[in-house]
């Protein structure tokens, strides 16, 4: 009956489309970081604060930032704003000159994780 | 396609609509089919048994699930395999400090507090009090509605987010009561025939209402979730995410061709005076293979759920 090959069929391509789909990707993306990602800043900021578009859990984010030789310069108390729980943020030891990488690792509300890195430049 | 977790998402999602359907059936569909038909004797117990079979062995692949379910996403969020020798912490770290541990935590209450009350109400005797229904049915809504809480809904951020929490609360129960009841209703159906076909008219008849409230919840609700999660129509035609949606809504749109024989042929056929008692019994018995159609239609659908869970949502990977 004509329902029934058209039902058949249809379940057919379903499976198709979704064996030929399916891959997770990272969900949570970073929508602003500060200090920017990659950019300069003249004075030494005191935390670095990231923005995402998703809410975050607070036990399974973290953030680490190192100077130029590998050395951490935050203060470990990486945190997600209780009020809005889309941003997380970490206080920066005192720090001079120079280039410091900002790795993090964010896990969404709804158990998806997402990481990466970046670069950000203090003085001149 | 070969993430467990894919398959432990879609067994669990599969057997709390089962579940909390068969409740939703039992209470809005069966027992008033029952009463209508003025039929206390063997067909109503009959029924009962079969839906008691039904909704605890449904619990119980519920409950399995569940577990599975935990110990997979806990296993995933700590990058680390089960067995490793920090499991049992990281468990605890997930049960009581994640929304989606909060939220395993309400689920399993309910799933406790629906035993008693599924067993009252599946007994053979016509007896009960009418509150047991109703805490039953109320368990039963927030044990699939809760499941908004472990999807998309719940990473949302903002007024939006509510707005998606709410609209993903309803439509699962709206899901729930149409596909969950599927089953039980083919159950139903078949119970009629062989014994008696005027239950099987008034629970066509009511089932129809059913129906067609739970799929005008479930498309406002779906166009709703579809603009927060995908966005726009370029997003749906170019992520994995829209195109799986598009998939979903086309078996949506064949299940809908599906009921819409059963409400628009079938149903008058089965409710007409007029008809022969044999008439009625071959509808009857076209009715049932409808919804056993619809029922597997529907199972896809929720292995499609199963997959949109792990991908990104289209309007986030823009």
């Amino acid at each position: 009956m004509n329902l029934h090959r058209s039902i058949v069929s249809l379940a057919a391509v379903s499976f198709l489309v979704f064996w030929a789909n399916a891959s997770a990707f990272a969900h949570a993306e970073l929508r602003r970081a500060t200090p920017t990602a990659g950019g300069a800043v003249s004075a030494a900021p005191t935390e670095v604060v990231l923005n995402f578009s998703e809410q975050l859990e607070a036990s399974f984010s973290s953030i680490v930032v190192r100077d130029s030789v590998g050395k951490r310069i935050d203060k470990a108390d990486a945190r997600v704003d209780p009020g809005d729980h889309t941003s997380v943020r970490v206080t920066l030891q005192p720090i001079s000159k120079g280039t410091y990488i900002v790795v993090w690792r964010a896990l969404t509300a709804d158990t998806h994780r997402t990481e990466g890195a970046f670069l950000f430049r203090v003085g001149e | 396609m070969d993430d467990p977790l894919i398959w432990v998402r879609t067994i669990h999602f599969a057997s709390t609509l089962l579940v909390s359907g068969t409740v939703f059936f039992l209470i809005f569909i069966a027992e008033p089919s029952f009463r209508e038909s003025f039929d206390h004797g063997a067909t109503p117990a009959f029924v009962r048994r079969q839906l008691r079979w039904l909704a605890f062995g449904g619990l119980l692949v519920l409950v399995f699930s569940g577990a599975g379910w935990l110990l997979l996403q806990t296993a995933n969020m700590i990058e680390l395999p089960l067995g490793d020798e920090f499991s049992e912490a990281a468990l605890g770290m997930v049960l009581r400090r994640t929304g989606f541990g909060h939220d395993w935590i309400v689920r399993l209450g309910l799933v406790v507090l629906l035993i008693f009350p599924m067993l009252a109400l599946t007994w053979e005797k016509s007896t009960r009090p009418r509150w047991i229904g109703l805490v039953a049915v109320g368990v039963a809504a927030g044990l699939v509605g809760s499941l908004a809480w472990a999807g998309h809904a719940a990473a949302t951020p903002g007024a939006e987010g509510t707005l998606h929490l709410a609209a993903d609360i309803i439509h699962l129960i709206a899901a729930a009561a149409w596909l969950g009841s599927l089953i039980p209703l083919a159950l139903l159906l078949g119970a009629a025939i062989h014994k008696d076909s005027l239950v099987g008219q008034v629970a066509t008849r009511r089932f129809s209402a059913l129906g067609i409230a739970s799929v005008g919840a479930l498309v406002a609700t779906g166009f709703i979730n579809g603009w927060i999660l995908v966005g726009t129509p370029t997003a749906l035609v170019n992520s994995s995410y829209g195109r799986l949606l598009l998939v979903k809504l086309a078996l949506f749109l064949v299940m809908l061709s599906v009921a819409a024989v059963n409400r628009l042929v079938l149903t008058p056929d089965i409710l007409n005076p007029s008809s022969t008692s044999k008439g009625s019994r071959t509808m009857l018995g076209r009715l049932q293979r409808n919804a056993l159609i619809e029922a597997t239609l529907g199972a896809i659908i929720v292995v499609i759920v199963g997959v949109l869970g792990t991908l990104p949502p289209a309007a986030v990977a823009q």
